[in-house]
């Protein structure tokens, strides 16, 4: 065989063999869209021994431009399977649906509080071990079925799932009460020196649930997905509820606070509460202190905001009328973080996250304390300060109730 | 191996052959057989040639009373009528009229050319074979009784179109004239546009049957010597028997015989060929056709249109941008597509992912199929714009509309956003002012979509991998095709994806043009005057 002849085959063969390779091995693992059901929210309970897992699948015929006859009305289907272990449970779900789940665009994980109590190590480590999930889908939680979270339409959004992601991410941009807490800040928290988390809680308002698209077809649902309390976590098991109200204040000592609208004073003497604030850019900074044998922790928050709302007889164009107020946001401010300190106190698990600063100023005593840091958690103090700025006052400044009041 | 030398020595006579400026027809003897004193062995040979063709035109001229005879031999519909009537024979009868004194057949020749003839380009040829050739190139011939030799008058003419708007590369602002397939008619637009005296244009026939001219236009020191010199050879080694357009002469002179790129550009435009020719690029006008060859070409001056020089700098930067992007997306638009629809479904954000899947409910296809039905259609619809009659036009769009469009969504056969990727891909085709470098995108479009299809995004980046290696590898005349890219020339990079202003093109491209390279001088940015009574004061010389 001359060395052209040789060449010429050799060249075949590998055509050949690249041309054989490519349709002998290819689109092994394609999956048209059409073969996927898209896992919108994923909810996780614990019964009998069991995790009952559930998913809310798209169903995309039903968003589906071109009206498929036949197809279902709603935009969503529960599925619910129970395993051992939670992976089991997942792959169960080829028992009864035509479609497997899949997961990257799942928006939200919904945990029962019974779920939460079992432990949730496993769920985070199935989160993290898996190629196909995501650690970036918002972690909430139930007291109570969670299930009857997914089977819950919405009139807003389309796709629930997607919804109750909008909602929590929106109200961690401006009320900041409540975190939008992602799988991977979970474990990390987690895993931090306090071992400890919380989560946001997420209720369905009055039975029945809003499950039929014929109820969707009224301005006032009977029920309705809302955003309740602060969950608290310890070593990944939950051990209690911060109220609404706190939630604020812790949000400050950890600095979360985006934005946040909260109600004050404008004086000290006025009997009512009748002034808005609007805070924005702030920021808080905790400074760990030696106090004898306990810790003190200063904690400074910063800030700067808008005043959106005064019923008080005040002119706001005078100078020391600002500062009046500022005081009064301060002393707010202060108050809402010594009552939130008071609620995490009676948890017993340090949320706000003390024990990494005091590691990281004092580890020589973090040895000595870390041990019982549960108890000597309980001895810390706090001393609050704020300084609050307000840079705008809106489009009067004098306020409407002095100008009537001068006027009559 | 033996076979292959024997081969060899063969073309290299054949090449031999070819060379010479008149091309001889291998199949006739006595071509180089010399006129004849007999005036009708002449005639009967050039007859018996030509095997007594109808349009073949002979007239007798003088006669025996005045001393000579001749002949007129022109072929009818190669020659201009008003040349050969005004300027060949009217003159010939003014002079038989004058009944000058003619002692001999020579001297009458002579007297021929010197005073009665009024073309201003005459020959004297000696051998049949060059009468023959003058003859069928358009020229006239006068072959006189007693002489050895012959006289061409050139009258070549016959029917051209005029100057036309370019049909295949238009612009909005710009000269409005493209060539013709009269080769005179541009070399004409090319002369004009260049008025130098370094513009060479060196001429040759290819073609054994057709004997095509071919001419080479460059710039004497603008232009690489190597590059004209390698040019010519390659011209010189064709052997074939006919040369219908530009087309034939590019697949002979290209450097890489497979590849879907183009190396050499073609162009309709006179002012494009010549902007080439002025940066040292080597132009090549075959007798014929419209499109003129550029040789050497780099890959990226096929995204350069010659409107990119008439308009304001900044709009025509943003244009090549476009047009860059237009290619890519041209090239991997729909394999992207299939490759994230059916691999990577976690790459989209969820609220497209869901609209893409509520689309694709109830297509049968999967995607990869789905792709490659649309994408043949819409080859199909082009190519039957292209070869259909004019009159059919409006049928065909309306049938388009129904197969490319929504008939074909509402059908559940396809999926919206399908047509949507495929028209989107098939727009971006031509925003590529070359239509050959298009073409290219056309047939990569469809390797990377078996590729995307199968492989996934992986694959498209082994063949995007593959693609830029083999471009890497390509040359044009010895450049580089991907320079100033790779090798990387930073003092070209002014004209490529950027197009500077004028002025701040001082040099010509690096890649083409010998050292000859400065365009035009320093400092002229456009300064404002200053306002009068506004002028700075001259700052204060420093004391020193």
């Amino acid at each position: 065989m001359s060395v052209r002849a040789r060449l010429l085959f050799v060249s075949r063969l590998v055509s050949f063999l690249g041309v054989a390779s490519l349709l002998l091995t290819g689109c092994w693992d394609s999956r048209e869209l059409n073969q996927l059901g898209f896992t919108a929210a994923t909810a996780i309970d614990y019964k009998e021994g069991r995790w009952d897992f559930s998913y809310q699948i798209v169903v995309p015929s039903a968003i589906s431009p071109i009206s498929v006859s036949g197809a279902s009305k709603l935009p969503v289907t529960v599925y619910s399977t129970q395993g051992k272990t939670i992976r089991e449970a997942t792959w169960r779900t080829a028992l009864e649906s035509s479609r497997n789940p899949y997961f990257p665009h799942n928006r939200v994980i919904i945990v029962s509080s019974a779920a939460a109590r079992q432990g949730l190590s496993t769920l985070i480590d199935v989160y993290l071990r898996s190629t196909e999930s995501r650690e970036t889908v918002s972690v909430l939680i139930t007291d109570g079925d969670a299930r009857q979270v997914l089977n819950q339409l919405m009139q807003l959004q389309i796709i629930p799932g997607d919804g109750i992601e909008e909602m929590i991410s929106e109200e961690a941009k401006a009320l900041s009460s409540l975190p939008n807490v992602k799988m991977y800040d979970l474990a990390l928290e987690l895993l931090g020196t306090a071992k400890s988390a919380v989560l946001p809680e997420i209720v369905v308002t009055g039975p029945p649930g809003v499950t039929n698209p014929d109820e969707l077809s009224r301005t006032n649902l009977s029920s309705q997905i809302k955003l309740g309390r602060l969950a608290v976590l310890h070593q990944d098991k939950l051990v209690g509820w911060v109220a609404q109200q706190d939630a604020l204040g812790v949000s400050f000592i950890r600095n979360k606070v985006h934005s946040a609208v909260f109600p004050f004073k404008c004086e000290e003497r006025s009997r009512d509460i009748d002034s808005a604030f609007r805070i924005t850019h702030t920021k808080t900074r905790l400074t760990p202190h030696k106090k004898g044998e306990h810790f003190i922790i200063e904690i400074e928050v910063k800030g700067k905001g808008e005043l959106m709302e005064t019923n008080c007889p005040v002119d706001l164009n005078e100078p020391n009328t600002i500062r009046m107020m500022e005081e009064q946001l301060e002393k707010e401010i202060v108050d809402k973080i010594q009552n939130s300190w008071v609620a995490v106190k009676k948890l017993k698990t340090d949320v706000v996250g003390f024990a990494d600063l005091i590691h990281r100023k004092y580890p020589k005593e973090w040895k000595r304390i870390g041990p019982e840091w549960q108890t000597e958690f309980l001895q810390t103090e706090i001393r609050p300060k704020a300084e609050i700025t307000i840079k705008r006052v809106g489009l009067i400044g004098k306020s409407f109730k002095l100008q009537s009041e001068k006027d009559g | 191996m033996r076979q292959f030398w024997v081969r060899k020595k063969k073309s290299n006579k054949a090449r031999n052959g070819s060379n010479k400026q008149s091309v001889t027809s291998a199949s006739s003897a006595g071509m180089n057989q010399p006129i004849s004193a007999h005036l009708p062995t002449n005639v009967e040979w050039l007859y018996n040639e030509l095997g007594a063709s109808s349009d073949i035109v002979t007239r007798k001229i003088f006669d025996a009373a005045f001393g000579m005879e001749g002949v007129l031999i022109y072929i009818d519909h190669l020659v201009d009528q008003q040349t050969v009537n005004q300027m060949i024979v009217q003159p010939i009868i003014g002079m038989a009229a004058q009944n000058p004194d003619v002692r001999s057949p020579l001297d009458g020749m002579e007297l021929l050319k010197n005073k009665a003839l009024s073309v201003g380009r005459i020959e004297e040829v000696r051998t049949l074979g060059e009468a023959l050739d003058q003859l069928l190139g358009g020229h006239t011939l006068i072959l006189l009784q007693g002489c050895q030799a012959a006289i061409s008058a050139d009258s070549a003419g016959g029917e051209k179109r005029p100057v036309e708007e370019p049909s295949s590369q238009t612009v909005t602002r710009g000269p409005k004239d493209g060539f013709t397939e009269n080769i005179h008619t541009n070399l004409s637009l090319i002369r004009r546009r260049i008025k130098s005296p370094q513009l060479r244009i060196n001429s040759r026939q290819i073609g054994t049957q057709t004997k095509t001219q071919v001419s080479v236009v460059y710039m004497k020191g603008i232009a690489k010597d190597g590059v004209v010199k390698e040019v010519m050879a390659r011209l010189d080694r064709i052997d074939t028997d006919s040369i219908m357009d530009s087309g034939y002469i590019e697949e002979y002179i290209q450097d890489a015989a497979f590849t879907p790129f183009p190396t050499i550009q073609s162009s309709e435009r006179p002012d494009a060929v010549s902007a080439g020719v002025l940066e040292g690029q080597v132009a090549i006008i075959v007798d014929g056709s419209p499109f003129v060859l550029v040789a050497p070409v780099t890959f990226t001056r096929f995204f350069q249109s010659s409107e990119d020089y008439y308009q304001h700098y900044d709009i025509s930067t943003f244009l090549r941008f476009i047009r860059f992007g237009g290619f890519l997306v041209s090239i991997l638009l729909p394999s992207l597509y299939i490759a994230i629809s059916t691999f990577h479904q976690e790459m989209l954000p969820t609220p497209l992912v869901i609209s893409l899947a509520s689309q694709r409910e109830g297509v049968p296809f999967p995607a990869l199929i789905e792709a490659f039905m649309m994408e043949i259609t819409f080859e199909v619809l082009r190519e039957a714009g292209v070869r259909m009659p004019r009159a059919i036009g409006p049928a065909i769009s309306i049938v388009g509309a129904l197969v490319l469009g929504q008939a074909a969504v509402q059908a559940g056969i396809v999926s919206a956003a399908m047509v949507i990727v495929v028209s989107f891909t098939a727009i971006s085709n031509f925003v590529i002012p070359y239509n050959n470098m298009g073409n290219a995108s056309r047939i990569i479009r469809f390797v990377m979509m078996l590729l995307g299809g199968t492989l996934g995004l992986f694959g498209i980046m082994a063949g995007v991998m593959v693609m830029l290696i083999h471009l890497a590898s390509l040359r044009s005349f010895g450049v580089a095709y991907l320079a100033p890219l790779s090798p990387f020339m930073r003092s070209s990079w002014k004209d490529v994806f950027l197009r500077m202003p004028r002025w701040a093109m001082k040099n010509r491209p690096i890649m083409m043009s010998s050292n000859n390279r400065t365009r035009g001088g320093e400092g002229q940015k456009p300064k404002a005057p200053a306002i009068p009574g506004h002028e700075q004061d001259p700052s204060p010389e420093p004391k020193s």
